[in-house]
């Protein structure tokens, strides 16, 4: 569903949002004043290879970043600041108002502990109550997420568990508090692609049912396609384009959207040869100067090489990182 | 857009890489030369003669070094200890009993007023051949017997490391110390029984590790097709064999000095006159009371050496880049 | 996890048959004659050496001594010491509630501290308090045992009298008596247990903590004290757990000497007297039970470890 201007206060505002880490004496910043954000029941897809610092953009929401991270900017989440927020707030909220799913489900689990000791725990943690209440829950979120027989899975333990399984147990554990903002972090790129599709469709539904906000971050343009309403591409630390999935996908705005658009195998005939960007991604501590993505663009102009890159606004919802955008647009339609 | 970039992930290699054609010799793997037959592994340092990287490894390693500087000195001291000019360790002197140190003597006098530094070069000698000699004969022993249950498998490989644990039930203290005074209390006798307790754990780990070159061998005997197995089979082993062992040796020896002053202590090593750094901590304990000074000397001495045994075989480890598989 | 228990009882009896055919395989050791060196060597009389060699079946096969033998031990008969002519059993029992004691209070005294100073260590890797933590461990662990026992006696007996340098005192007779006395002996076996089991736990728990599923549980908002002393501990406990069984060996070995530098009667002194003397039928009787004790202590590792990780049970 697309949207324009006539918007309400998103529920996740993320503004100048940057990540160094710092080990013996060398500093790195890994993203560099990203914004972004999210609307109530909305869906937006954080897309970029790796190294683009996607994960790191997403983890440090919630804080979950090693302690050599500093964080930087804003990240206003229903009034709160996320960041800069007291460990024990960031407690209340994690797991609670926002969850998150990780993409090893095979290592996210504890191997110690049932399955319904561990969900049964994150419930307890946040809304009190007793055992056993937290148990039946456990079993209901067992149910939603459609893993069968679901009191008798709730005292096994995660190695009886095949991967998609565990996944559904990990979406369970992330949404037993009614969370109103799902972070999902390439939850299927460890999957099987028949488990991946289903993985995805119980996202959608269960979105539909609780009434939350994902933040999907992955690689795979045509998971965007199918789960997302927004999306944000990420490319060295920045965002340098953030659209409606429909205009994104019709008519990318910046050269490197547009490159990896044209890179999925689904954008060539069969037979013909798959096209790649030149290049690789740079590392944090050798930018290029002016646009970071400057020497790999086939459109890089003098100017492109100097001059840093700003995100503007575009109509239509859209934000941009690249001075020649207006030129491309005719150019690189699809 | 453009070409194929430098991702070339999971794609069917023989598109990307140069030329295909699989290895046909050994320096081609010597020189790790492209081509995707090359087996990752391979460690690096294989296409490098193994001694060269290891001294400049380990020298690079001051602790260790320093370690070293010190055995080797204490070695020398005590192989040559009757040329250097010292006292004579058994010269008694009655008139000076339980003296601190002084300038005649560095060490000062012991109970029987025989000079302290003497007999702490000399008992070196007694204690680092026990301890030599217990990693020796368990050497000795082990080696053919971890490779027999390494290669052979099978019911040979299973008796052998029932017997092992067996032995290993026994802590190692009382096995030795029982063997030994079964035997009769002597330098050799402690050092066979201490071979006995070390045997086991070199078994073992020699069997670990044959067991996992074995398996590496096959895996890279059906890839490099051409390449000489069995040239490959012995540096692999070489490698794969001797670093944790020579590395297990260099530890074994601290334990089995102290294991060797143990058992002088309680009476069991070498007999009087001649003195371990055990006995002489026992003579010393004896008169607590009188001349407690006299613990520190042949105590620290233990220590020290235990210390450098430890750091060396750390030094070691470091160098030679082993990695031990379980056993 | 009954038949797992079952099944770790069924493979210790392989065992401690091989260890039995060792333990007697000992007087293949003694040299020369056999009956004649135990009955005394060179000052052995003529009718000492028959009964020896009567007692202890020396005239007959090797395999049927060894059968004769295995039969008696099986039914809780260890022979008679050749010295004091009373059943070795009944030695080794009235002494083995002091080795214990001494043996059970270092593996207490190394847990209460190896423990926390483990965690500590292992949770902050690389800050000020690891830093000391390794450093103090690896004193603790190159330094030679019986040398500290040494040194803290001339501490605390000698220099200063403040703790007494040798005895036992039983519990029953004067409780702080009895700590006094032992408190040495502990400190002594139990620095260098202390040192391992805190080097095993600092592994072990750095380990865990750099997980994803500890990552997960602090997803969910788990306080700090819930992701390590609930997540982080029982993943971090098998490692432990297992250095804790090999310390024990360990212990037992270790109180020959503690008990000989303090003075204290237990079954390490017994064993001593016995190898001074001679004594085979001793010998082999301490020798069997210790090894009988420690594999004991092994199944009760084995028996936790198997608890803690639910994957074992199945295998």
């Amino acid at each position: 569903m697309s949207t324009n201007g006539t918007t309400p206060t998103p529920l996740l505002d993320v503004t100048d949002l940057s990540v160094a880490f710092t080990s013996h004496k060398d500093t790195v910043t890994v993203v560099d004043r990203v914004s972004f954000s999210v609307r109530t029941g909305e869906t937006l897809g954080i897309v970029g290879e790796s190294g683009s610092g996607k994960t790191v953009s997403s983890l440090a929401l919630l804080g979950l970043l090693p302690r050599s991270a500093t964080i930087t900017g804003s990240a206003r989440f229903d009034g709160i600041d996320l960041v800069g927020i007291s460990d024990r707030k960031m407690r209340e909220v994690r797991g609670n108002e926002i969850s998150v799913i990780f993409q090893e489900p095979m290592t996210s689990l504890d191997p110690s502990f049932t399955v319904g000791n561990q969900l049964g725990e994150a419930y307890r943690n946040h809304r009190g109550g007793s055992k056993k209440a937290a148990l039946d829950r456990a079993a209901e979120m067992l149910r939603l997420v459609g893993i069968p027989e679901p009191q008798r899975r709730l005292g096994e333990y995660p190695h009886s568990f095949s991967g998609g399984m565990r996944q559904r147990v990990m979406i369970a554990m992330a949404l037993i508090c009614s969370p109103r903002l799902l972070i999902a972090d390439e939850p299927t790129t460890a999957l099987d692609v028949t488990i991946q599709s289903q993985i995805l469709e119980l996202l959608k539904s269960l979105q539909a049912e609780i009434g939350m906000a994902i933040i999907f971050v992955t690689h795979d343009l045509g998971v965007v396609a199918s789960v997302c309403d927004q999306v944000a591409v990420m490319y060295a630390g920045q965002v340098i384009e953030q659209s409606p999935v429909d205009d994104f996908f019709s008519q990318p705005l910046h050269p490197y959207g547009a490159g990896l658009l044209d890179s999925m195998p689904q954008s060539v005939a069969k037979g013909e040869r798959l096209r790649m960007i030149a290049g690789t991604v740079p590392p944090p501590s050798g930018l290029p100067v002016g646009c970071r993505f400057n020497p790999r663009c086939q459109f890089c102009v003098e100017a492109c090489t100097t001059t840093p890159q700003v995100l503007e606004t575009v109509g239509g919802g859209r934000t941009v990182r690249c001075m020649r955008h207006a030129d491309l647009t005719s150019g690189v339609t699809r | 857009m453009s070409d194929w970039g430098s991702r070339s992930g999971d794609v069917d290699p023989f598109l990307t890489s140069g030329d295909n054609r699989p290895l046909d010799s050994t320096s081609e793997i010597e020189r790790g030369t492209e081509g995707f037959w090359t087996p990752s592994s391979l460690p690096s340092h294989d296409t490098v003669p193994a001694h060269v990287g290891f001294w400049k490894r380990f020298r690079r390693n001051k602790v260790a070094m320093a370690a070293a500087i010190y055995l080797v000195l204490l070695i020398l001291a005590a192989l040559f200890s009757k040329h250097i000019g010292l006292q004579d360790p058994n010269a008694q002197n009655l008139e000076q009993i339980n003296h601190t140190p002084s300038g005649a003597h560095w060490f000062g006098q012991d109970d029987l007023g025989r000079d302290v530094f003497a007999r702490v070069i000399y008992g070196a000698r007694i204690s680092l051949e026990a301890a030599f000699l217990a990693v020796a004969l368990a050497l000795i022993v082990a080696i053919p017997l971890g490779l027999l249950a390494g290669f052979l498998g099978g019911w040979v490989d299973q008796t052998l490391m029932r017997i092992s644990d067996a032995f290993q039930v026994i802590p190692a203290l009382v096995l030795a110390l029982v063997i030994s005074g079964i035997l009769g209390p002597s330098t050799t006798n402690v050092a066979i029984a201490l071979a006995i307790v070390f045997a086991p754990g070199f078994i073992r780990l020699i069997r670990g590790q044959v067991i996992g070159v074995r398996e590496e061998t096959y895996v890279e005997a059906s890839r490099s097709v051409g390449a000489k197995p069995l040239f490959i089979i012995r540096k692999r082993i070489l490698h794969n064999i001797a670093s944790p062992l020579i590395v297990q040796a260099a530890v074994t020896a601290g334990f089995a000095l102290l294991a060797e002053a143990s058992l002088s202590f309680l009476g069991l090593g070498v007999q009087p006159p001649a003195a371990s750094w055990g006995t002489m901590l026992s003579r010393a304990f004896a008169q607590v009371y009188q001349a407690g000074w006299l613990l520190w000397i042949p105590g620290g001495a233990i220590a020290i050496t235990v210390l450098a045994f430890n750091l060396i075989g750390d030094g070691l480890r470091d160098a030679l880049g082993t990695e031990t598989r379980g056993a | 996890m009954l038949t797992f228990i079952l099944r770790r009882i069924a493979a210790l009896i392989p065992l401690l048959f091989i260890v039995s055919v060792i333990v007697f395989g000992l007087v293949l050791l003694v040299p020369g004659d056999a009956a004649v060196t135990l009955a005394g060597g060179d000052q052995a009389t003529p009718d000492r050496v028959a009964q020896v060699q009567h007692d202890l079946g020396l005239d007959k096969p090797f395999l049927s001594q060894y059968g004769a033998w295995l039969g008696n031990v099986v039914h809780g008969d260890f022979g008679r010491s050749l010295y004091s002519e009373q059943p070795v059993v009944s030695e080794i029992w009235d002494r083995f509630p002091v080795t214990l004691q001494i043996a059970g209070g270092a593996l207490f005294f190394g847990l209460l501290f190896g423990i926390p100073l483990g965690i500590i260590s292992g949770i902050r890797p690389r800050s000020v308090a690891d830093r000391a933590v390794v450093i103090g461990t690896s004193a603790a662990i190159a330094m030679p045992s019986f040398w500290l026992a040494l040194i803290l006696i001339l501490n605390f007996a000698v220099y200063r009298n403040i703790l007494p340098s040798r005895g036992f005192v039983k519990f029953s007779e004067s409780p702080w008596e009895w700590f006094r006395h032992l408190l040495l002996p502990w400190i002594t076996l139990g620095v260098l247990t202390a040192a391992t089991i805190a080097r095993q736990m600092r592994g072990a728990l750095a380990d865990v903590m750099a997980s994803d599923h500890i990552r997960t549980s602090r997803s969910v908002g788990l306080p700090p004290a819930k992701v390590v002393g609930k997540h982080g501990l029982k993943n971090a406990s098998a490692p432990v757990l297992t250095v804790v069984g090999l310390q024990v060996a360990y212990l037992i070995g270790g109180t020959v000497i503690v008990e000989s530098i303090f003075g204290i009667a237990g079954l390490g002194t017994y064993v001593l007297t016995a190898v001074g003397r001679n004594d085979l039928p001793a010998i082999q009787g301490s020798v069997m039970f210790i090894a009988i004790l420690t594999v004991l202590v092994n199944l009760v590792v084995d028996i936790a470890y198997a608890f803690t990780n639910p994957k074992v049970r199945v295998e």
